[in-house]
């Protein structure tokens, strides 16, 4: 196994292992609002947000934001 | 009046830091910071200082537990700072950097507009030597800039603050709820050195071209000082919450581009201060304790990593990520500082961004802002992202490219290991903190809920990263942000207008010049004009040879075929001219004397 499959894996299975750990210790006087309740939302928020995190950068930058170095000295 | 006021501690040992020789300088580095600190823990909420000017009653001196608590961040971070400094042999550096932390203690300690506003213009003026003393182009221009857009925030508090003493009273108090004139000027002026966007591009500018001990201190003191401002002035502007909210995703997304390591770190404190203005516009007492904390944890752990990024550039000469790679075996206890000071910003569990950010987060949660609890979020995944994946990895373990690190001063390591030791001992007691916060408090971070929380958010984002690690390397780019627009289409248009007004002032140069060529015969010779007037009337005189002197005056010809001008010899006139000038004289003092009621007919 390649070293970086077994750190998918490690990854996979410590977020595996969260969220199970939620849905069998649930703490509902932590709950305000609805997606405090979902076990996991946060696994999904954070892979969303990490993606769109690097998506909406990449694609502003490519299209519109990035230029050489030399930019402003021209 | 008692006790000493910390802000003149600092001030006063300004010159001495800049005039003395080594060990000595030394001593006052130390020393100063560490009077300082002492000063702000003697100092009891409730103690003023009053005094009276133009009728106004200032008040340079005044305790409460906010101006505390800020106080002694500023006063530590003050000591650390030199303590990092302390191989600079530039006395006027360390000078700038003590007026510049002196600065910040007198915001914090005004009780009233005027006292603030005065050592609100010394910030600007005193940092911007920080950026100065690297005498790179780069650093002059950007420098000038700073100072630029700093005169015109300062400018517009200015403003408001006449309107306010306008109304006889200049104490410092909150404008929530006004509308009027002075709050937009007041929060205006504010927002700028808060570096809330679009009026955030000087930092980003100008921090990643300051020294690198110089932007330890920069980072520090200006936008928090604006916090402060904003926590005293503006609680509970909602406003500020969706500014604030803005500005924390605004950061990251700009971080993601970077590829010079200080000015990735300088989007993240527009991101980490949006934090703070989202606290301050919710305006609870958790939020306003949550943005006071995080304040704190983050002058620290921010301090940190621009120490530890000081030193990577210190040893290798390189600041760019495309640049660095392999860093680890070479530098690692610089890794290891860094990484300390990464946790504590991403807010991971057993360090002070935890406790701080989760309080501002909380507060959100807790007064109805659902969608600014998940926007907040978001920009913490983003910081994960950014300073504790993609830099640490591209600088240190990324591909190696041959570099041989030169060793940092000790003096750097100590203040490091200070700053981190700190963000670590409020990780684990946050007690140590909260005894200092405004507000009494009553939360509990370390929840199992939460700690799975962070956990969760940092396992997927790590998971993200690692499997579009390829596009998030850096590029050999800059990223355009609002300072495109002063300095492209602005300078293109401020050129234009030079260079029209140029050629305006050349060719007035031109047509004056020629215009005095050609009076200059005149002056030379008064009998030409009247002789020139005469033949234009009574058409070319008649007679053989009479050209002579007129041809002599004009330094040649007669193409023309005026005629004759008589030579004027001054000798032969000067008695006549002297007598009707006298004449005329004598003339102008009897009509003045007429007029004037001095004679009378």
């Amino acid at each position: 196994m390649t070293t970086r499959r077994r750190l998918y894996l490690t990854l996979g299975l410590g977020l595996a292992g969260t969220v199970a750990w939620q849905l069998l210790f649930p703490h509902p006087e932590h709950v305000i609002y609805w997606f405090h309740r979902v076990p996991g939302f946060d696994v999904l928020l954070g892979l969303a947000g990490a993606f769109l995190l690097v998506w909406l950068p990449k694609t502003l930058g490519e299209y519109f934001l990035q230029r050489g170095e030399d930019y402003y000295e021209r | 009046m008692t006790g000493l006021h910390p802000a003149l501690i600092l001030i006063a040992a300004a010159p001495l830091a800049a005039g003395l020789p080594g060990p000595w300088r030394k001593a006052v580095l130390l020393g100063a910071p560490v009077l300082a600190v002492a000063s702000v823990t003697a100092l009891e909420p409730g103690t003023a200082w009053r005094l009276g000017f133009l009728g106004y009653e200032l008040l340079p001196l005044q305790v409460d537990a906010l101006s505390r608590v800020f106080a002694l961040i500023f006063a530590l971070t003050a000591f650390l700072g030199n303590l990092y400094a302390l191989h600079v042999r530039r006395g006027g550096e360390h000078a700038a950097a003590m007026l510049y932390a002196g600065a910040a203690l007198g915001v914090v300690y005004a009780g009233d507009w005027l006292t603030l506003f005065v050592f609100w213009e010394l910030l600007a003026a005193s940092s911007v030597f920080l950026i100065w003393y690297r005498s790179t182009p780069g650093a002059l221009a950007s420098g000038l800039r700073y100072l630029v857009i700093h005169f015109i925030g300062g400018s517009l508090l200015l403003a408001g603050v006449i309107l306010l003493a306008g109304g006889g009273d200049v104490r410092v108090a909150s404008l929530t709820g006004t509308t009027g004139p002075v709050f937009w000027l007041i929060l205006i002026g504010v927002a700028v050195n808060a570096a809330i966007p679009p009026l955030h591009a000087w930092l980003t500018d100008s921090y990643p071209e300051a020294t690198l001990t110089g932007s330890v201190f920069l980072s520090a003191f200006t936008t928090k000082v604006a916090v402060y401002v904003l926590l005293r002035v503006f609680p509970g502007t909602g406003l500020l919450v969706w500014l604030g909210v803005a500005m924390a995703l605004y950061g990251v997304v700009y971080a993601v581009l970077e590829n010079d390591i200080r000015r990735l770190l300088s989007y993240h404190i527009v991101s980490q201060v949006g934090f703070m203005v989202a606290g301050a516009g919710i305006g609870t007492e958790l939020a306003l304790n949550g943005s006071t904390a995080h304040a704190f944890c983050h002058i620290l752990y921010k301090a940190l990593l621009f120490m530890a990024a000081g030193t990577v550039i210190h040893a290798t000469g390189r600041h760019k990520l495309t640049d660095l790679g392999g860093l680890a075996r070479a530098m690692p206890a610089a890794l290891v500082l860094y990484l300390i000071g990464a946790l504590s910003i991403s807010g991971a569990p057993l360090f002070n961004g935890f406790v701080s950010k989760s309080i501002v987060v909380s507060a959100s949660s807790k007064a109805g802002l659902p969608a600014a609890e998940l926007l907040l979020i978001m920009a913490s995944i983003g910081t994960f992202l950014s300073v504790n994946l993609k830099l640490p990895y591209f600088a240190f373990f990324g591909e190696a490219r041959g570099l041989d690190p030169a060793r940092a001063p000790v003096n750097k390591y100590l203040a490091m290991g200070g700053a981190a030791l700190l963000c670590v001992a409020i990780g684990l007691f946050p007690g140590l903190l909260y005894a200092w916060l405004p507000f009494a408090m009553n939360f509990e971070p370390y929840t199992v809920e939460h700690v799975l929380q962070v956990v969760q958010l940092m396992l997927a984002t790590g998971l993200v990263f690692a499997l579009v690690l390829p596009k998030l390397g850096g590029q050999p780019t800059i990223t355009l942000d609002v300072d495109w627009l002063y300095r492209r289409p602005l300078a293109i248009l401020l050129g234009r207008l030079v260079e029209s007004l140029r050629r305006l002032e050349l060719g007035a140069e031109a047509g004056a010049g020629k215009a005095l060529r050609a009076a200059l015969p005149y002056f030379r010779n008064p009998f030409l004009a009247p002789t020139r007037l005469t033949r234009v009337t009574l058409g070319p005189p008649r007679g053989a040879g009479a050209s002579a002197a007129f041809d002599e005056e004009r330094g040649g010809g007669d193409p023309a075929g005026e005629g004759a001008v008589p030579a004027y010899d001054e000798n032969r006139y000067r008695l006549r001219a002297g007598l009707s000038i006298l004449f005329i004289l004598a003339f102008l003092a009897l009509a003045a004397a007429l007029a004037l009621g001095l004679l009378r007919w």
